[in-house]
């Protein structure tokens, strides 16, 4: 009963979301942008001529030909079948750690405005440290220790970049607490978890979607420099992975512009589209912001 | 100053002083629990026979209960030693102060400037909401927030190589010939301009969009409508209305960014070889050096709290509802 | 809205004033042009203590800060006189004459009985030279420049002993509490430069010593900088924009034709001193997996991985397949080696017969069950070693063994692959991909194999091989050098055919230097002018003068001289007298390292407070522009 009304709600949200949605044109190019990476991410067998593994010696750090469209690397792989692959790990990396990001941030920004005193004191302390602990500091020492698996690095983003979403939740719960008709249910003798689930969350959505869009692009942007920075799994075929090898090979001083160039406008275009979804989303949920 | 406000200082600082302490702790008890024995990492001879180990490790203090371990630890930091370099078999001291130096350098020019032109872009941004001029300056500002840090350093790199013949790396010419003050202040410029343009420019966009979205908040608040209708100058409903309150949500804010500054100088010093600590730190990792780890790492966090109650203090200096109560 | 930008302008302006103001104070070199700046990207420096240094460039720093009692000269064949001026030799005796005009940095005498605590410290468990002692049995000082060493091997005290032992005053390191921590700066040796500046991660400055006792060594130049990266790319980039004269130890293969395209620069290929290999884990009691246990599954993933691909891909022409545990270079190299066949064909047969058969995933297990599946470990600070890896792991996957590369530091290599467990160090991973850098004049690399090194933390790949640890011990007790060859051939016979290591490739690596700045030196050491090992480089280099053509007043020769080897020798007559009494010092006191603090520091100091006080007039400025009371209207 619970779960179906709350379902409703979110297609009714989205429905409505994009009825305004569509007509910042901002948002929408944000858009068009990740979904054109999350085709390519899918293509990307049908795409690529060579397997990204595949070495060649013979062709050693070979500029842009056409057997080879952005070039090769130090061991002669195909620059642009790695390109491609790597739009998917970005695309992962993104998306799970926004995921875990927003759902921890959340749940203590619910919980943290919602009841107040000593625990919210206590949490936003804590929240508080983590924002103003460099996080990329964090990540890379943590990552460092408990290994570079792609797991390990989404885990760790996530769990280090729940602060903003936390922040700004809590403030939008404490508005919301205020409102008459949660007073009217609390009155009524609702539960504490049926009015933070049913009621308060349902309202926080739009400031939700907003921060994961954000959260995605800021996932990105660490696990990119995570990866470039050698703390990665090697195996690991990315757009981070790529500038790395690029840069610790040597290739990028000796002028390999094909080598490092690409891989970089690809990861702006991506955190850029999603910091255009972000951005769109926070206009659209303060009119204050919003162009008229 | 108000009780009131006398008050808030005494909070914020002890605030500063729990999250000091905490951080301590923190820092302690993380590295404690990497793999590897500090002895054998110290000493990096396998010849070492289970008995030196154990001379060894109770000459630093190693076979002690963790607590005591912690405490002397505490003790240790007070009076300024933070251990033994694994690496470079030097007090961590000794290694991190001259890079602190050398980053302070390059990172204060970078963040000041980012600063200012964040603050004026935003606010031409702001005033002119929703014309061209501020879709352009919302896109530039946000490209630049999308680009990774190294990667533009990675670009300057390129672009020096092939057309401004810059130097990309370090911070002085080493045993460079200076004849007088002009000739090394333009050798440190020389190097200094490529790291110093890459971090402004990537901090300036989280900047630019900040103070933007905060003057517009202020801007559509009622009273600013009041002295636009009552006729008042741009400059004057800027200046006494505008700026004065959303200076001090920005001020927080950025407070709040200056990890974003510290992560850009890592990446920035890595690539440029600057000698600065973040060029420390991504040594030490892969020297496994956790004394320089945990030193830096002190280091940096406990200056991002020191900003931080600088910024608290000075907002609640600027904010008069904290001051006069 | 204008004023405000002005204003911001202005603080800006007025900041950059100031701190270029500060920046002027610090503290920077200004001297003649005649120092020679060399840039080393290799693993940074450590200590300057000559007898706790694992690092390459320590080494090769202080080769011509302390002098050793020979030398060796560049085809590793004859000993040069450095300390010694003479020696005698017979089956159970070396006996040095020292010169007698040798003087520390300090002016105090060089005597035998220096060399006695050189020794003595070279011996201690902690020190990185005990192997190269191991041999010594006694040590008899005879008089002021006299003094005996009774050895289980001449020969091979000569190789590995008498060149290698630094001579350090022991008026300086008997008074040291910890020698093992004695961080060593500066240095006080005997040598023809002494070390004048260092800055920690920067740079090492060396100074010619005019007063070195051999007039024909006593270098060209005047000075000679060591400057320090992160790497070999940061080193090219700065040779590249004129920073510095030479990089070492190889210049990255992916900008050799940038630079051979540069006029100014000089590119050759250097003699290999450096290998890599892939070792297996094979120890008996070892943690990996138990498959590589079995000489015919290392036979069979030996035959399938191709190193002449692997060098091909890993260099790119500049190393070339290795079939042995050591470079060419080295005079004990048995040539009649060659490298596994790549044949994926044999290997799958290899497997199929010793029954290990498919499983439904396609990976091999073994007939009491284990698959086949192995976790390779390469170190991160060497990109082209995951390249390598991955394509290992690649065949492999077509002979139905799957292979994991992981890639970490080398701290945390070592950590996973000596190990312990039950308070016993045994080995905990399964193949590691690593290197050696070989001296061209001693066997000691074959003393990683055997069966006592997993506990010293040296052998990586557990062999276990009673015939092979006595075979060594012979080759330590050889009366002449045919017989240690010949034993030291048939120890590496017996590596490959029991595969401990599949050696891989070496490197001929490209160096470069800025032949319109510097000359006069080899490029035919082993390992280059700039890889490590060549001691003659310091002394022999020149600067290219572009204006003044002779250079001035050095007299120098442009060779060094040479003296024949092993002179044959009678026996020599040691009187008794008595030794140094070394008791073993314990490690007890509280250790006081000194520290090596910048010179600048005060000035930094004065640069922090004066950003501080920036940094509150700007914001102050800030404030004031932002929040002045504007008349009311």
């Amino acid at each position: 009963m619970r779960l179906d009304s709350s379902v409703k709600k979110f297609f009714k949200d989205i429905r409505e979301l994009w009825i305004i949605y569509k007509n910042n044109r901002l948002g929408v190019a944000g858009l068009f942008i990740v979904l054109f990476f999350i085709t390519i991410a899918l293509l990307a067998p049908f795409i690529s001529r060579y397997s990204p593994e595949q070495t060649d010696p013979s062709a050693y750090l070979e500029p842009p030909n056409f057997q080879h469209w952005f070039g090769t690397n130090e061991v002669g792989q195909d620059l642009f079948s790695l390109n491609v692959y790597g739009a998917r790990i970005s695309l992962l990396v993104g998306f799970s750690a926004a995921l875990i990001a927003v759902f921890i941030g959340s749940l203590i920004g619910l919980v943290s405005g919602y009841y107040g005193g000593l625990l919210d004191e206590i949490l936003m302390r804590i929240t508080d440290f983590f924002l103003v602990v460099p996080p990329i500091i964090l990540m890379i020492i943590i990552g460092s220790i408990l290994g570079s698996s792609l797991m390990n690095v989404i885990i760790v983003i996530g769990i280090l970049s729940w602060s903003p979403t936390a922040r700004v939740v809590r403030s939008m719960v404490l508005s919301i607490k205020e409102w008459p008709y949660v007073e009217a249910i609390k009155a009524l003798g609702g539960s504490d978890k049926r009015i933070i689930f049913r009621h308060i969350l349902p309202n926080t959505t739009s400031v939700i979607y907003a921060n994961m869009a954000l959260s995605a692009s800021n996932a990105i942007f660490s696990h990119a420099a995570m990866v470039f920075l050698g703390v990665g799994d090697v195996n690991d075929l990315s757009w981070g992975m790529i500038l790395h090898y690029a840069f610790a090979s040597g290739a990028l001083s000796s002028g390999c512009w094909w080598y490092f160039v690409p891989p970089g406008i690809f990861i702006v275009m991506l955190i850029f589209g999603f910091v255009l979804i972000g951005f769109s989303l926070e206009e659209l949920f303060n009119p204050k912001l919003r162009r008229i | 100053m108000s009780s009131r406000y006398s008050r808030y200082v005494v909070r914020r600082f002890l605030g500063a002083i729990i999250a000091v302490f905490a951080i301590l702790t923190i820092n302690f008890f993380i590295f404690r629990i990497l793999p590897g024995n500090p002895i054998e990492l110290l000493f990096r001879n396998p010849r070492l026979t289970d008995e030196q180990i154990r001379a060894l490790e109770a000459q630093f203090g190693l076979d002690k209960p963790l607590i005591d371990q912690y405490f002397i630890y505490l003790i240790n930091v007070f009076q300024g030693n933070l251990g033994l370099s694994f690496f470079y078999r030097q007090p961590v001291t000794s290694v991190l102060m001259p890079r602190m130096i050398n980053s302070l350098i390059l990172v204060l020019p970078s963040t000041l400037a980012a600063i200012a032109l964040g603050i004026v872009a935003g606010l031409i941004s702001a005033w002119r909401r929703g014309s061209k001029t501020d879709v352009s300056i919302l896109l530039i500002g946000m490209s630049l927030y999308s680009l990774p840090t190294f990667w533009l350093g990675g670009i300057f790199i390129l672009l020096s190589i092939y057309y401004l013949h810059l130097p990309v790396s370090g911070m002085l010419t080493y045993g460079a010939v200076y004849s007088s003050w002009t000739d090394l202040l333009i050798d440190f410029l020389r190097h200094f301009i490529l790291p110093f343009t890459t971090l402004t420019l990537v901090m300036f966009g989280e900047f630019m969009i900040i103070m933007r979205n905060t003057l517009i908040d202020v801007l559509t608040e009622d009273y600013v409508t009041v002295a636009i209708a009552k006729g008042l100058s741009q400059t004057k409903i800027l200046r006494d209305y505008a700026l004065r309150n959303a200076m001090l949500p920005t001020i927080s804010i950025i407070a709040i960014n200056l990890g974003l500054v510290v992560a850009g100088a890592v990446l920035t010093e890595t690539v440029f070889s600057w000698p600065g600590v973040g060029r420390l730190i991504y040594d030490a990792i892969l020297n496994r050096d956790y004394p320089i780890l945990q030193g830096a790492f002190l280091f940096i966090t406990i200056s991002v709290v020191i900003a931080n109650l600088i910024a608290d203090l000075l907002y609640g200096l600027l904010d008069p509802r904290v001051r006069y109560g | 809205m204008k004023k405000i930008i002005k204003k911001f302008l202005i603080t800006s302006i007025f900041v950059m004033i100031i701190m270029s103001t500060f920046l002027s104070m610090i503290n920077v070199y200004s001297q003649a042009e005649n120092i020679v700046k060399i840039g080393w990207g290799g693993t940074s420096f450590d200590t300057f203590n000559p007898f706790t240094t694992y690092a390459q460039v320590s080494g090769w720093a202080t080769s011509d800060v302390y002098d050793t009692l020979v030398r060796f000269d560049k085809t590793y064949t004859k000993f040069i006189p450095d300390l010694a001026e003479s020696w005698e030799m017979n089956s159970t005796h070396v006996v040095f004459h020292l010169v007698k005009n040798a003087t520390f940095h300090d002016g105090v005498p060089v005597t035998a009985y220096d060399v006695n605590y050189s020794f003595y410290l070279a011996s201690q468990p902690w020190s990185r030279l005990s192997p190269n002692v191991e041999g010594v049995e006694k040590i008899d000082v005879i008089d002021n420049y006299t003094i005996a060493f009774k050895v289980k091997s001449p020969i091979i005290f000569m190789l590995m002993a008498a060149t290698a032992v630094p001579i350090v005053p022991m008026h300086i390191w008997e008074k040291v509490s910890d020698p093992s921590t004695y961080p060593d700066y500066p240095p006080i040796g005997s040598g023809p430069f002494k070390v004048v500046d260092y800055k920690e991660g920067q740079y090492i400055l060396l100074q010619k010593n005019p007063s070195f006792f051999r007039r024909d060594w006593i270098p060209n130049v005047d000075k000679i900088m060591i400057v320090f990266y992160s790497d070999v790319t940061s080193a090219s980039n700065a040779l590249r924009a004129g920073d510095i004269d030479a990089v070492g130890p190889y210049v990255p293969v992916a900008v050799v034709n940038d630079l051979m395209n540069d006029p100014r620069f000089a590119v050759f290929k250097v003699r290999p001193v450096l290998y890599f290999y892939m070792a297996f884990n094979m120890y008996p009691e070892g943690k990996g997996n138990p498959t590589l246990r079995d000489p015919v599954v290392r036979r069979a993933l030996a035959h399938a991985v191709n190193v002449s691909y692997l060098a091909e891909l890993a260099w790119h022409g500049y190393a070339q397949p290795l079939a042995t545990v050591m470079p060419t270079t080295n005079i004990f190299y048995d040539p009649n080696l060659k490298p596994y066949e790549f044949n994926l064909t044999l290997a799958n047969q290899l497997l199929d017969q010793a029954g290990y058969k498919r499983g439904p995933d396609g990976i091999r297990v073994s007939p009491n069950g284990t698959p086949m599946k192995y976790t390779i470990l390469v170190p991160s600070n060497m990109p082209e070693l995951v390249r390598v890896g991955q394509q290992i792991a690649l065949w492999w996957s077509q002979i139905g063994v799957s292979a994991d590369v992981k890639a970490m530091d080398t701290g945390s290599m070592a950590s996973i692959i000596w190990t312990k467990v039950d308070n016993k160090t045994t080995l905990g991973h399964d193949i590691d991909i690593w290197d050696w850098f070989v001296a061209p004049g001693d066997p000691t690399i074959l003393s990683v194999f055997l069966s006592n090194q997993v506990i010293m933390g040296t052998s990586d790949s557990g062999y276990v091989n009673p015939e092979y640890d006595s075979l060594y011990q012979q080759m330590l007790e050889a009366k002449d050098l045919d017989t240690v060859k010949e034993i030291a051939w048939k120890m590496q016979e017996m590596l490959y055919r029991d595969l401990p290591y599949l050696p891989l490739y070496q490197v001929t690596a490209p160096q470069a230097y800025n032949k319109n700045r510097i000359t006069g030196f080899d490029l035919d050491w082993p390992g280059g002018p700039f890889g490590g090992y060549d001691w003659t480089v310091f002394l022999k280099i020149k600067i290219v003068s572009p204006t003044t053509s002779a250079p001035a007043t050095t007299t120098t020769t442009t060779g060094l001289t040479m003296t024949t080897s092993f002179t044959a020798t009678s026996p020599v007559s040691v009187s008794a007298t008595p030794i140094i009494s070394t008791s073993a010092t314990q490690v007890a006191t509280n250790t006081t390292t000194a520290t090596a603090a910048p010179p600048g520091i005060s000035v930094g100091t004065s640069l922090i407070i004066a950003i501080i006080i920036i940094v509150i007039i700007v914001l102050g400025v800030v404030i004031w522009a932002t929040t002045r009371r504007g008349k009311a209207s």
